[in-house]
């Protein structure tokens, strides 16, 4: 063991100071609360900043020691080499477990300092107050977790490298996009501990007002955003670096990320049921609660190793810790709900299941099953391996089957929902507001059906896109109409963007999982073959050597046009193939080359793969469709309610009597 | 979670927030336990790893030797054989090497009981390349050229050096990604050795 160098030193320094920041400001304000001591209250501020500064100083010295190769910190040993471009050596820092925990802790640190500065004057408000105390307990848990069982400063052993310092795996140093996708995953996972965190000071408070619902839902939707968008940046990695030519394959990992998103999606949906007629206070409560402990054991399921994912870190002593922190939180929540949920209850009730409310209820059923059938998919291994002391796996048919029906009525009840007002619909109305949308579905039908679409759960996946398309834009058609481009802003106009966003998603993942065509070829070069349409001409295989791989590409060229070259790259130093794809891409389809083993040079002889997929470039339109989506729905619409409204505060019983 | 309806429907005031709470407590304390109490199989990218192939006869798969003759993985059985994935430049497999030499000159000595040592080459190497390979670093041992990546393909190796166990009976016993020392590798034939004998 080497002794501790000056980076070191000061990342543990940092992460000490940060813990005991973080555990002082939690406990100071939990005094000043219970006494109401106004100086108390004053003291919590430096030790917000001071655990922002301690989490901000760990990542530069870490960041420091990747790029100054400081071999003494066996972290850098581990994913750092001497020769890693300088972008990926700096992306190092998150990939593996204890440099992403430090990312985690920056991103969550943020977080919590941004809260305590704009609540700054609003301290002694038990709300927010308990809403800062929760995220100090949670920012002091993963400095916990830096500091002990994911230590990224430990020291190292003396170096032999011959076997060390090879640089982070292979798939993470080979795309641009390693830098955007998981900081961007973060801060969505991160981000959900804003909302959480006031719906937990809620239930200490038991405020029955929406105060603490209009504070966060800015929040939520934040969190919402940069949480799709970092999953659809992780599909495109996976499609781009991988080579199987997939966007998903329900990996567990991608299922801890998926899980989140549902209960999250299903949160901000409801929370507008809340506002409007203030019902369904406990279950929105129960989302946030759900939303952030999915996080948690996500990120547990993932990092200790229980459960078998491409793209798990190794066996870290992470486990116990991180499934110790989801029974607090469970435990602790429900046992507010149990105490509180009661005197949270609303008086109202849904006055008909044809209404706004009643659909968005609905909605939220199915998002809840979603989440649980992924849930019980993914943990299920687990299950009959504790039982019966037997391995099992649980794959895509499984996840396939359960996914498309519910993911079909989610795309219907994208197309009926908007028409609905709320509390209660007539017939004549419903036919009114749903004639278009009716017709734009028909019309994707038989458009569908002339470009040659077969099987019917396709062809209902267009239908209903059609559908819920033509309701998206019937909305956004009337708004504009009457506030010009203000008629994009705001909840619900911003929203619809999001669901043709999600719509075109929907339509490009069931296009391109279901016509998808694919076959091999063995070729020699100069030689050339038709395939759906295509000529691919082998214009030459090549050896080629850089400083960290040996390979062989292919350049291939796709209908006498330009040369596409897909490769195989071994990694020397680690002995791994990574294969690189490459991919013509159109608005129409996709086609992707991979180059397959067996390849060789020396005979001019090229194994190659050819995958031709439809549509799959509107998977990254419509992600990007989304996040535009989120930001207009964050900006104040026309109709934005403040807590003092009428509508927002909690209905008076009697009234509720009356109605 | 589904406590929705229950919430909404009920019109009374009875207290129904601790019973739901309970309720969802029972479900996810026994998900707690199943999770706290499974073990964290080998899911270590390096090391004993898990395969499907584990317990399973090793695929019949045929390639050509460096010197020109057919190898024919099926043909092995009646002896332990142990399989080796390299690369000549790849740098862990050179690392490895010397404790590969180690290994078959130790199995030399128990006779007939000793463990068949066999190289599968991943490209992109020649014959010369992976003579030049072991005219440096000693070894005698036969190397299949796995051009057309069956072998590859077959176990499951997309990172090498990756070593396999198999039994007399040609079931793969056990799989070890990364480089391994002789003594390890030693012990792991052994080990097999001996629950094989038990049977």
């Amino acid at each position: 063991m080497l002794a501790e160098g000056l980076n070191g030193l000061l990342g543990h320094t940092a992460l000490i100071v940060g813990f005991a920041a973080s555990l002082f400001g939690a406990l100071a304000l939990i005094a000043a609360i219970r006494l109401g001591n106004a100086r108390l209250i004053k003291t919590v501020m430096p030790y917000g900043w001071l655990a922002l500064g301690g989490a901000v100083m760990a990542v530069v010295v870490m960041e420091r020691g990747l790029i100054t190769r400081d071999w003494q910190l066996a972290y850098v040993q581990r994913v750092g080499s001497r020769d890693t471009p300088a972008l990926f050596n700096f992306t190092a820092l998150w990939s593996a477990l204890e440099g992403s925990i430090l990312l985690w802790l920056l991103l969550l640190a943020v977080y919590t300092a941004i809260i305590m500065h704009r609540y700054r004057a609003r301290l002694a408000d038990p709300l927010v107050g308990w809403a800062l105390v929760v995220m100090f307990f949670v920012t002091a848990f993963f400095f916990f977790l830096a500091l002990g069982p994911t230590d990224a400063f430990r020291a190292g052993v003396t170096p032999d490298f011959t076997a060390c310092c090879k640089g982070p795996n292979p798939l993470l140093q080979n795309h641009v996009l390693v830098l955007f996708h998981p900081p961007i995953l973060y801060l969505g996972y991160v981000g959900f501990t804003v909302p959480f965190a006031f719906a937990i000071a809620a239930l200490v408070t038991g405020r029955v007002g929406e105060g603490w619902l209009v504070e966060t839902r800015r929040w939520a939707l934040f969190a919402w955003g940069f949480l799709t968008v970092g999953i659809v940046l992780g599909g495109w990695w996976s499609y781009e670096v991988l080579g199987w030519g997939g966007v998903w394959g329900w990996d567990p990992v991608e299922n801890a990320s998926f899980l989140p998103w549902l209960t999250g999606t299903a949160y901000i949906h409801s929370v507008m049921v809340q506002e409007r007629r203030g019902m369904l206070r406990v279950w929105n409560l129960s989302l946030l609660v759900a939303t952030f402990s999915l996080t948690i054991l996500g990120t547990f399921l993932t990092r200790s190793g229980v459960v078998n994912s491409v793209h798990a870190f190794s066996d870290s002593t992470i486990g116990p810790f991180l499934l110790g922190a989801f029974g607090v939180v469970v435990l602790v929540s429900l046992g507010l709900i149990a105490w509180r949920g009661d005197r949270l209850r609303s008086p109202g009730a849904i006055d008909s299941p044809i209404s706004r409310e009643g659909a968005f209820l609905a909605n939220n059923v199915l998002l809840a099953l979603f989440a649980f059938v992924i849930l019980l998919g993914t943990v299920f291994p687990l299950i009959v391996e504790a039982k019966d002391n037997r391995k099992i796996a649980v794959g895509s048919p499984f996840f396939d089957t359960m996914s498309q029906p519910i993911g079909l009525v989610l795309l219907f009840l994208m197309a009926v929902a908007p028409a609905l007002p709320w509390r209660k619909a007539s017939g004549e109305l419903l036919r009114d507001r749903l004639f278009w949308p009716a017709w734009c579905g028909a019309g994707t039908l038989a458009l569908s059906v002339f470009l040659g679409a077969t099987d019917l759960a396709p062809l209902l996946a267009f239908t209903f896109a059609g559908f819920a398309g033509g309701a998206a834009i019937r909305q956004l058609v009337l708004a504009t109409r009457r506030q010009g481009y203000r008629g994009l802003l705001g909840r619900t106009n911003g929203g619809m963007v999001v669901h043709l966003g999600v719509i075109i998603i929907a339509v490009a993942l069931a296009a391109s999982n279901s016509y998808t065509r694919s076959a091999e070829f063995t070729m020699m070069k100069g030689e050339t073959v038709s395939f759906a349409g295509h000529t691919f001409k082998v214009l030459d295989v090549l050896d080629f050597t850089t400083p960290r791989t040996v390979g062989i590409k292919a350049e291939i060229s796709i209908d006498g046009g330009q040369a596409y070259a897909p490769a195989i790259s071994k990694y020397t130093a680690f002995g791994m193939d990574v294969p690189t794809p490459s991919v013509k891409t159109s608005l129409v389809q996709d086609i992707y080359l991979t180059l397959e083993n067996g390849s060789k040079p020396s005979t001019g002889e090229a194994k190659i793969k050819v995958f031709i997929k439809p549509m799959v470039v509107w998977l990254w339109i419509g992600g990007t469709l989304c996040a535009f989506g989120t930001l207009l729905a964050a900006f104040p619409g026309k109709n934005r309610r403040r807590p003092t409204d009428a509508v927002s505060a909690p209905i008076p019983l009697d009234e509720v009597a009356s109605v | 979670m589904s406590d929705v309806e229950a919430v909404e429907v009920a019109s009374g005031r009875r207290p129904v927030a601790p019973f739901i709470a309970l309720a969802v407590a029972l479900v996810l304390g026994s998900l707690f336990w199943v999770l706290a109490t499974s073990k964290s199989g080998p899911t270590d990218t390096l090391g004993l790893v898990d395969s499907p192939l584990i317990g399973k006869p090793a695929p019949a798969v045929r390639g050509t030797t460096a010197d020109g003759a057919t190898f024919e993985l099926s043909r092995r059985k009646g002896s332990w054989v142990v399989v080796n994935f390299f690369n000549s430049r790849c740098v862990p497999c050179k690392a490895e090497h010397p404790a590969l030499v180690a290994f078959e000159q130790q199995q030399t000595t128990l006779g007939a009981d000793g463990a068949e040592l066999y190289a599968i080459d991943q490209p992109p190497d020649s014959p010369a390349e992976i003579m030049a390979f072991f005219a440096e670093r000693g070894g005698n041992w036969p190397v299949v050229l796995d051009d057309d990546g069956l072998f590859n393909v077959a176990f499951g190796v997309a990172q090498v050096p990756e070593t396999f166990i198999i039994d007399p009976d040609g079931i793969v016993r056990m799989r070890w990604a990364g480089a391994i020392d002789s003594v390890t590798l030693a012990l792991l034939v052994q080990q097999q050795r001996d629950i094989y004998g038990l049977q």
